[in-house]
């Protein structure tokens, strides 16, 4: 099961074979890119109806078929991520808030109800969640990892954090291969069936043993390093350009973004 | 006359634990020579490079060098950190002070030496093993280095690859005069690429000869776990 996850880890999150298809997102700077897409994100945030948000997921899905970018797996990570971080928060907020019944049942003499404010918020919310998570998988599945970097540079953000975010994406590929080869060679010295307590401990070994790899690694990793001249800061390597299509890009982001609010300060849902 | 590219005189390493890695290690290397450094599994080769290197500091002794040495780490994986190989390559330059076109202008003439240069935006993690010892090898190289030192170059390689990185590091070493050291147990590709040896075994040196003349001496070869 946990080589299951590990791959499944790995092959969802990492994959770069969209960034190098000739869509439409995969040609805009990613300076553009990015700054639009965090202003999707903090206007689904401020969205107090829920048709801005639909219209937002449509622009979404909208520009991730203009990136060539395979429907189906996107709905399909788009929901999981969704639902994962969603579902826990949004359910109770369902019966917890108080209003305009619409549904009303007992279970073992509790009485629940659901509530037109309840379904709402709880629309609302799963409908953000999704936004945001939509949006930072577009970006994600479009933009490669050496660009968000360069951003990130441009945009000024601290060299450590940026050297921090390099050298972790960079070993995690490493340490996820390692700890699905140690999973391997546990199964192949199984012969026979493990209760729990010993998994949970084999596991304890395992995850201790990777920290320690992990902290050898960093020190040769340093060395090197040092070897080619590093002292503790991160050069610049930016050499993204800006174009007129990518000011074009955030300006269209924009004017749907304030036409959908306007479409939704009319239409009320 | 060649001159001294690198030379340690009475060199001691010992690990924070106590374990001696390295003992009263006395070794001259000229320029323009090409060494290997025979031993098996734990005799304190990788430890030596590091130390000649200036990685680490002697505990005892003095090292001499006559310019910076690139050292190619055994596992590339530790060499390469950057997004995409062609950051990698230019990261040294940047250090030294590069601008960024030069460095990147610089790194592609690099990449191209190697053959990699269609793989210069691809992140390390996509390449295949010999992929990123050519890789790491080309990282150092970018730095225009005098004396370049490959710890295990030829570790998980398979053949062909061998024979590949064989031929590469040979026409690098020509075309740029280069002193190369290369610490190993691969007795045939040190044939191929070296012509002298020092035998390492438990942190000492036990002969200093032409590789030709060591190889021929198989009570030694056997005794330092070479044959």
């Amino acid at each position: 099961m946990i080589e299951d996850f590990l791959k499944f880890f790995s092959e969802t999150l990492f994959t770069e074979k969209y960034t190098s298809i000739n869509g439409l997102l995969q040609k805009i700077d990613p300076r553009a890119k990015i700054t639009s897409f965090i202003i999707l994100i903090l206007a689904s945030i401020i969205s107090n109806s829920l048709l801005p948000l639909l219209l937002f997921l449509f622009l979404i899905f909208s520009l991730a078929i203009m990136s060539k970018i395979s429907i189906k797996k996107f709905l399909f990570r788009t929901l999981l991520f969704t639902t994962l971080f969603s579902i826990i928060i949004a359910i109770p907020n369902l019966f917890i808030n108080s209003g305009v019944v619409i549904i009303s049942f007992n279970i073992y003499n509790f009485n629940l109800r659901i509530t037109e404010q309840g379904l709402f918020s709880t629309l609302q919310f799963i409908l953000r969640v999704w936004v945001c998570v939509s949006s930072l998988i577009l970006l994600n599945l479009t933009t490669k990892f050496s660009s968000i970097i360069n951003t990130m540079e441009s945009f000024k953000f601290p060299k450590v954090f940026i050297m921090i975010i390099t050298v972790t994406y960079r070993f995690i590929f490493l340490f996820v291969n390692e700890a699905y080869q140690m999973i391997l060679a546990k199964e192949a010295r199984s012969i026979r069936k493990i209760s729990k307590i010993e998994n949970i401990k084999i596991l304890g070994f395992m995850i201790s043993s990777l920290f320690i790899r992990a902290y050898e690694k960093g020190e040769k990793v340093y060395l090197a390093m040092k070897n080619r001249g590093y002292s503790g800061e991160m050069k610049n390597l930016s050499m993204i350009n800006f174009h007129f299509k990518d000011a074009i890009f955030i300006f269209s982001f924009l004017m749907f973004i304030v036409f959908s609010f306007f479409i939704g300060g009319f239409i009320k849902i | 006359m060649s001159s001294v590219a690198i030379k340690l005189i009475n060199v001691t390493y010992i690990y924070p634990d106590g374990t001696i890695a390295l003992k009263d290690i006395n070794l001259t290397i000229m320029k323009g020579e090409k060494v290997a450094i025979l031993g098996p599994n734990g005799a304190g080769k990788s430890t030596l490079l590091m130390v000649m290197a200036g990685l680490l500091k002697p505990s005892k002794g003095e090292v001499k060098t006559s310019s910076w040495i690139g050292l190619a780490f055994q596992d590339p994986d530790d060499q390469l950190f950057c997004p995409t190989l062609l950051e990698d390559v230019a990261f040294g330059l940047l250090n030294r002070g590069f601008p960024k076109e030069k460095a990147f202008e610089k790194a592609i003439e690099v990449l191209k030496a190697v053959g990699l240069e269609m793989l210069k935006d691809k992140p390390p993690h996509r390449l295949s093993i010999g992929e990123k010892k050519k890789a790491s090898i080309a990282t150092i190289l970018a730095m225009e280095p005098e004396i370049i030192a490959l710890d295990e170059p030829t570790s998980n390689l398979d053949p062909k690859s061998k024979r590949e990185l064989a031929l590469l590091i040979n026409n690098l070493c020509l075309m740029h005069k280069l002193t190369l050291i290369i610490a190993t147990h691969d007795i045939d590709f040190a044939q191929k690429v070296t012509e002298k040896s020092y035998v390492l075994d438990k942190g000492k040196i036990i002969i200093e000869d032409k590789l030709s003349k060591v190889l021929l001496n198989s009570k030694l070869m056997e005794k330092a776990g070479l044959f």
